[in-house]
């Protein structure tokens, strides 16, 4: 993996945003909520290196702080998708069956309906917070998981490995957890990697129309709508959080199509 | 390879965010149509009935006649469709006598249509009918005194200010009887189905059509009683972002840009070819405090919360567009008071929190709605508020919402805004000052023994006494309110220089574009 | 495959009634207030309250919902609170614009896409085939929102190439509508001036749009090209000595196509969600738009409307990818 160059950078992307995100506290040159309005609004110079927002605020040292931001979105979100997911969708395939059909109509349900459009509407009933558009993204993405595992386990149930395992009287659970489980692992990791980028861009886009975290938090998707306001004249003020949001995507796309290649060549042909 | 790829995305980068040419394109638009760039999506009728939003009412203003109107000043009363009227010793009857006019259908304006006009207010009931029902009990109150003449009797005496806050408000626009009968249905027997988007009015525009999220096209009535207007169309072109707005005004795709930021108006003012003209509105901002929790019960904590604000700070903010003001009366209208006793004073407020007892402070949530630069603005209050120990707890959300908690009594803390709805100072003193019309006051559940000159001062006839009552009563909220009205805004308006006429008034008629010209 | 599609419309609308059911409840739920979303903060109470009454929202939800059913049983979406209008006229008038915009992106992303596949797949290893798989990576990395504000600013606002935000210059006579689609109404009116305007619009945000559509097709196309590329039919190809122009478009392209449509019927369904961000930007009056007025000011019936008009389309496109990779390979059978 690390002798694909693309790959290599974005671990390397990924790898300095978390050691950013960890380190940020000791290198923001700011206080990233501390507001100074009598130096509202001004251009990047040494003492401000990405200017100031509407309230004077260091853009540097809240996009430091961002980045925490961004991780803690990337990483809940996939993490609560796939613990919602993934077991649904081993059990289910596993067992077949009336709770299988149910599990299948409930994840139509969920993908009859655009991504970003179903958070929209999860977000706007409960109400705009970090947290919520957490709940919301993970909502709108677990059915993606639960089908993956489910499609897997369907698939390594027939498998002479896991039958024999049953033939010699394993148990429903130990069959699930030392044979069906591990398989799943690689297909999600897969898919994980290639989602991250995809979360945090449906977070930004959920900032951008209304729907995002609260002020002063420096989440970077509300600091470009916040910022694109003063786009034709102070253009520092969203067009750093768009490259930083770039950026971080940037590294979780190219890590994820590295992760992917290492782990499942075959799975390479299909887009994402 | 990849570095001269770099090189081109830095040189694509390097033009964007280069300082913007300074001076405007050739205006695109011909020179007899006015382009008005602004946010339509506030319009949900244009039935003067239900109308009662910015962007409706101002149409409506335009598409129908009143049967009075006020000075473009605010100074006096003017005649609209009324030539001339009289009124009764007691100030509760007037008299009307109509001009000769035709609605836009070619129908001749009559009597029984400014009747069939009020009367289908009270039928209809809808948002903006108080205006007419605080003061006239019964459709039946309304009657035609003849071909051309209207006699309308008040509940109360109605200074002639007062009765224009009724007569010349949009909400009374005069409809063609015959037309909206036509384009009734059995369960519309009002037509106001149809008159969401179609026209029936006599005003000095016609509406020509409304797409919604496009735009909203008017044409010159030929016939206007006055006089055919100038600009032969005009296109309220939707454009909810300010920047596209901001980037059509530079690109001479739109004369008139309404809903620039504050910012931005400043960016304009600076080009040649484009000037801002700003103008008081009768408009409040305030910070609210709900009594019914149980810190905001204290006076004293209501007033050190009013010592504490940065009201300087906020000013910078809104890039000064807003006139710092703190009664409840805005500038400009009838009994104006100018006192701002609260500025920042941290050693006071702290006094009064220890005064109330809560020198270690509180915690407190402040419901902000997403609008520009609302959310900075509270981002300052939280700081200024953590100065006196009141811990803030900013959310940022949709107006809509907070209205739900607000009317609900909910709240803690809330930024919000009044407009008038009618140019006298009772619109404001019922809002802030009267429970019993459970406005603000009872929002916020302060039951206040003023609220008795409240009404008292809307039936006083003298104006040195009633005005001497509504300073008593905005010194009282002042004192004692659950209000901190941090700024009287102003309303800005962008366009180019070869726009003529286009002047703001603080009227909620804003614009009166029928005296527009183009160079 | 007729019983499979029946079969399909059968879960499909089990799913939409059921994204119906839960979009009911959400928006129920959804503190505040429609009507007072709709009459703003200054309107009485008395009058919040009856017109409360007036549109049945003072019943319980189980009692709405069945009243929206019912009405909805008989073609009948109900009216806008936010409009005044019927919702299926809103939807009528508002469908036609996403369309256009769509349909543009797609075929802007799908051909662009192709080409930058082949070319990518063909140069495969060389540098060109590495900068495009890099500048694909960014391209998938900028938020749709951002690269559209960022080139609006710099097409539109200071180099002057491209008009602005909207769907025709502003006082470009809008030809009379046959389609809705005001490219083809402006053809079928044979108004040049407005299909000239209409499709200078279309550009910007069809691009825009169209960005993400773009590499992932480009990025399939390069893969799967890849893959036939090393099939042995192609070699033989090769090995007779056709020209490599023939041997790529003729035989490897042909072969490739499969999961290449199939990923554009995906992307076509997926561009619904960037139109709502995308029709913010570039104000284009069209249902992404009407969408987030509709949730941003809580009006039922014009987010039930939207939410059905939605999962419709996006469902039948789902099924419209799945037949056409049967059609294309006949070793899938449908069950």
């Amino acid at each position: 993996m690390l002798r694909n160059p693309l790959s290599l950078a974005g671990a390397l992307l990924i790898g300095g945003l978390i050691v950013l995100a960890i380190i940020s506290p000791y290198i923001a040159p700011y206080d990233p909520i501390q507001t100074d309005i009598a130096h509202r609004l001004e251009a990047p110079s040494r003492a401000h290196l990405f200017g100031t927002d509407a309230l004077g605020r260091d853009i540097f040292s809240r996009i430091l702080y961002g980045t925490r931001i961004s991780l803690r979105i990337a990483i809940l979100t996939a993490l609560i998708a796939t613990t919602i997911g993934a077991p649904l969708g081993i059990i289910t395939g596993y067992f077949r069956g009336r709770v299988d059909d149910l599990l299948m109509r409930i994840t139509d349900m969920f993908m009859a309906f655009p991504r970003l459009i179903l958070a929209m509407a999860i977000a706007a009933a409960l109400r705009p917070t970090l947290e919520n558009v957490i709940i919301a993204i993970s909502l709108a993405a677990w059915p993606a998981y639960a089908r993956l595992a489910r499609s897997v386990a369907l698939g390594l149930r027939e498998e002479n490995y896991v039958e024999a395992a049953r033939a010699i009287g394993a148990g429903p659970l130990r069959v699930l957890a030392r044979h069906v489980f591990p398989g799943v692992i690689s297909p999600i990791t897969i898919q994980i990697s290639l989602d991250m980028g995809g979360i945090i861009l449906t977070a930004a886009g959920l900032g951008f129309i209304g729907f995002g975290a609260q002020p002063p938090t420096p989440e970077w998707g509300v600091m470009i709508s916040e910022g694109r306001n003063y786009i034709t004249q102070e253009w520092w003020v969203s067009t750093f959080p768009g490259i930083a949001i770039s950026f971080v995507v940037l590294g979780f796309n190219m890590l994820g199509d590295g992760i992917r290649d290492v782990l499942d060549p075959r799975l390479r042909t299909r887009g994402h | 390879m990849r570095i001269r790829q770099a090189l081109a995305i830095l040189m694509l980068v390097a033009v964007a965010i280069a300082p913007a040419a300074a001076g405007a394109a050739p205006s695109r638009v011909p020179a007899n149509v006015l382009v008005i760039g602004m946010n339509t999506s506030d319009s949900v009728s244009l039935d003067p009935a239900q109308a009662f939003e910015f962007t409706s009412v101002w149409v409506n203003y335009h598409l129908y006649d009143t049967l009075v109107d006020f000075s473009r000043d605010f100074a006096r009363v003017v005649p609209r469709l009324a030539s001339s009227w009289t009124a009764s010793a007691d100030l509760k009857t007037y008299t009307f006598t109509l001009r000769p006019s035709r609605f836009h259908s070619g129908a001749p304006v009559t009597a029984d249509a400014v009747v069939f006009s009020i009367q289908r207010v009270f039928a209809l009931k809808m948002a903006p009918s108080f205006i007419v029902t605080d003061f006239i009990k019964a459709p039946t109150d309304v009657v035609a005194a003849g071909p051309n003449r209207v006699r309308v009797t008040f509940n109360q005496a109605m200074p002639e200010m007062l009765m224009a806050s009724v007569l010349a408000n949009p909400v009374t626009g005069v409809v063609d009887p015959a037309l909206v009968r036509r384009n009734s249905t059995p369960a519309d027997p009002q037509g106001n189905k149809w008159l969401t988007d179609h026209d029936a009015g006599s005003g000095p525009y016609i509406l020509m059509g409304w797409t919604r999220n496009l735009k909203i096209e008017m044409r010159a009535f030929d016939n206007y009683w006055r006089g055919r207007p100038k600009m032969g169309r005009i296109f309220l072109q939707d454009m909810p972002e300010a920047t596209a707005q901001m980037l059509a005004l530079q690109q001479g795709d739109i004369d008139v840009a309404m809903g620039l930021l504050p910012g931005q108006f400043k960016q304009v003012a600076a080009q040649p070819g484009f000037q801002v003209k700003q103008t008081p509105t009768f408009t409040l901002r305030y910070l609210t405090m709900n009594v019914g929790y149980e810190p905001f019960s204290k006076k004293e904590v209501r007033n050190a919360v009013k010592y504490a604000l940065d009201y300087e700070a906020y000013k910078r903010i809104f890039e000064d567009t807003i006139d710092p003001g703190q009664t409840i009366v805005p500038a400009n209208m009838f009994a104006h008071l100018k006192d701002r006793p609260y500025q920042r004073n941290i050693d006071r407020a702290r006094a009064l929190m220890r005064e109330a007892g809560y020198e270690r402070g509180f915690k407190a949530e402040l419901m902000v709605p997403v609008d520009v630069p609302l959310p900075d603005v509270a981002a300052k209050m939280k700081e200024d508020l953590a100065q006196i120990g009141i811990e803030v707890d900013v959310k940022v959300l949709r107006n809509a919402d907070i209205l739900g908690v607000y009317r609900a009594q909910k709240h803690q803390l809330a930024i919000q805004r009044w407009g008038a709805d009618y140019p006298d100072p009772d619109n404001l003193a019922k809002a802030f000052a009267d429970f019993d019309s459970r406005v603000l006051a009872w929002r916020n559940q302060w039951d206040h023994p003023v609220k008795a000159k409240v009404k008292q001062a809307v039936q006083e006839r003298d104006p040195a006494r009633r005005a001497a009552l509504y300073t008593e009563i905005q010194k009282t909220v002042l004192d004692e309110g659950p209000y901190a009205i941090f700024a009287y805004p102003l309303r800005l308006v962008a366009m180019r220089t070869s726009v003529k006429g286009l002047d703001p008034s603080p009227l909620y008629t804003t614009y009166d574009m029928s005296n527009v010209t183009k160079e | 495959m007729w019983a499979y599609i029946v079969r399909r419309l059968a879960l499909a609308s089990v799913a939409i009634f059921g994204v119906l059911v839960i979009v009911f409840v959400l928006s129920h739920v959804i503190p505040g207030d429609p009507v007072v979303a709709i009459l703003g903060g200054q309107a009485r109470e008395d009058i919040v309250e009856s017109l409360r009454q007036r549109w049945g929202l003072d019943r319980p939800i189980h009692e709405q919902f069945i009243r929206f059913i019912g009405r909805l049983l008989q073609g009948d979406l109900g009216t806008s609170l936010a409009t005044n209008r019927p919702v299926a006229d809103d939807l009528r008038a508002f469908f036609p614009a996403t369309i256009e915009l769509a349909t543009t992106a797609i075929v802007i992303g799908a051909l662009a896409g192709l080409a930058v596949g082949i070319i990518s797949a063909v140069a495969h290893g060389k540098w060109i085939d590495h900068l495009v798989r890099f500048l694909s990576l960014i391209g998938l990395s900028m938020p749709v929102f951002w690269l559209g504000l960022i080139l609006l600013l710099l097409l539109y606002a200071r180099l002057g190439l491209l008009p602005g935000p909207g769907q025709l210059d502003i006082f470009v006579t809008r030809p009379p509508s046959v389609t809705g689609l005001i490219t083809v109404d402006s053809l079928l009116a044979r108004d040049y001036a407005a299909l000239r305007s209409a499709l200078g619009h279309l550009v910007l945000p069809a691009v825009v749009l169209g960005s993400h559509a773009l590499v992932g097709i480009a990025r399939i196309t390069r893969a799967s090209m890849l893959e036939v590329l090393g099939q042995d039919y192609v070699k033989v190809a090769r090995a007779k000595g056709l020209a490599e122009r023939t041997v790529i478009l003729r035989h490897a392209l042909k072969n490739a196509l499969l999961p290449i449509i199939t990923v554009i019927g995906i992307y076509y369904g997926g561009l619904l969600e960037g139109a709502v961000l995308t029709e913010t930007v570039f104000a284009w009056p069209g249902l992404g738009r009407y969408a987030t007025n509709a949730m941003l000011s809580q009006d039922f019936a014009a987010i039930m409307g939207v939410t059905i008009l939605i999962a419709l389309i996006f469902s039948l496109a789902n099924l419209a990818v799945d037949l056409a990779y049967g059609l294309l390979n006949p070793k899938i059978r449908y069950e």
